[in-house]
């Protein structure tokens, strides 16, 4: 793969942005590799572009279907991923919609620097406002099963990345996100004013994520517009949702 | 005769190599616990151990080690399906004895 077209070299080279979404949605597919593990993943090669990690939906939908939830996999990631270029975050690696065959799912960028969230000093590594942010989105989502294995790290940079926004990181009451217990406990939990402004861009704009949307995703977007304001009143993630 | 179940755990590299991390074994007659083969300190495998996963298929509460058995294995897939790590459905083999 040449090297300029490299997913990571753009990382850190600003002045060279990468449009990822139109590669991801367009870019022509060389090759896919179905990988080892249950869920159906393929490594797509994309023509002069990299490669990305395809999930496709039927695999998962069993899930779905015995909730009897109208949401499948991919909308739990297509909204993850727009919330977070709403905030400005960039936690989210990119993801679009494709279908690949005969399967639809989706393609997600792949990153290619890191280590996942096991082994006692990742928190070492991250940069303190990754921290802050991370749990900013966990907490305004929800979201429960975010564990060691849901996020990963790069280490040279100290960029979080957050990944697998499946059926139990929304519905799975058990799970409680670690990231937010993490936040609290390093005294990270404080907003802000890049966060205070992210939230007020969510609120003006949340109304339009939930047009046409499925029902689970308008209930998780509602009690998001809740939460933000709680954590613009409050200035901070509160304490009682460690 | 006896049935061996297992479970493979792959992380994917930076080259988009799927590397073995460890694989999990159970086997019928013993009816205990999962036995890990793998590299033992490896962060992944210290961490599951140490931490457990939750029962993801039956939903009931608590946390799930290897000593559970059949309950953790059946559980690995959920709790590594991110693609950077995987785990394999559980799969069956017969050793003669």
């Amino acid at each position: 793969m040449p090297e300029g077209h490299n997913f990571e070299k753009h990382e850190t080279s600003p002045q060279a942005k990468v449009d990822f979404e139109s590669i991801l949605e367009k870019g022509e597919i060389k090759s896919a590799r179905t990988l080892e593990g249950y869920w159906g993943m393929q490594l797509v090669e994309i023509k002069d572009d990299g490669d990305a990690l395809f999930r496709p939906d039927m695999y998962s939908d069993f899930i779905f279907e015995a909730k009897e939830m109208e949401i499948r996999r991919s909308d739990l990631e297509l909204m993850s991923y727009k919330i977070d270029q709403i905030l400005e975050f960039n936690l989210v690696p990119t993801v679009t919609d494709r279908t690949i065959g005969e399967l639809k799912g989706t393609l997600q960028r792949r990153i290619q620097n890191f280590h996942d969230g096991y082994g006692t000093e990742w928190e070492m590594e991250v940069r303190p406002e990754e921290i802050t942010r991370a749990a900013i989105f966990d907490y305004l989502l929800d979201v429960k099963d975010r564990h060691h294995g849901n996020f990963i790290i790069d280490s040279d940079t100290g960029k979080l990345w957050l990944i697998d926004h499946d059926f139990y990181m929304f519905f799975w009451e058990q799970a409680r996100t670690l990231l937010v217990e993490k936040a609290l406990e390093k005294g990270l939990a404080t907003l802000g004013g890049f966060e205070m402004t992210s939230l007020e861009r969510f609120l003006a704009h949340a109304d339009s994520l939930t047009i046409g949307a499925k029902p689970e995703i308008i209930e998780i977007i509602k009690k998001a517009q809740d939460r933000a304001e709680i954590l613009l009143e409050e200035g901070q993630i509160p304490v009682d949702n460690a | 005769m006896t049935l061996l179940y297992f479970v493979e755990l792959f992380e994917l590299d930076r080259d988009a190599r799927q590397k073995k991390i460890a694989t999990f074994k159970l086997l019928e007659e013993e009816g205990g616990t999962v036995e890990i083969e793998g590299d033992h300190e490896h962060p992944v495998v210290e961490g599951i151990k140490g931490e457990g996963i939750f029962d993801y298929k039956y939903a009931r509460p608590g946390k799930l080690y290897p000593q559970d058995g059949m309950n953790f294995l059946e559980n690995l897939k959920y709790h590594f399906g991110s693609g950077y790590l995987l785990a394999t459905d559980v799969k069956k083999q017969v050793i003669d004895n």
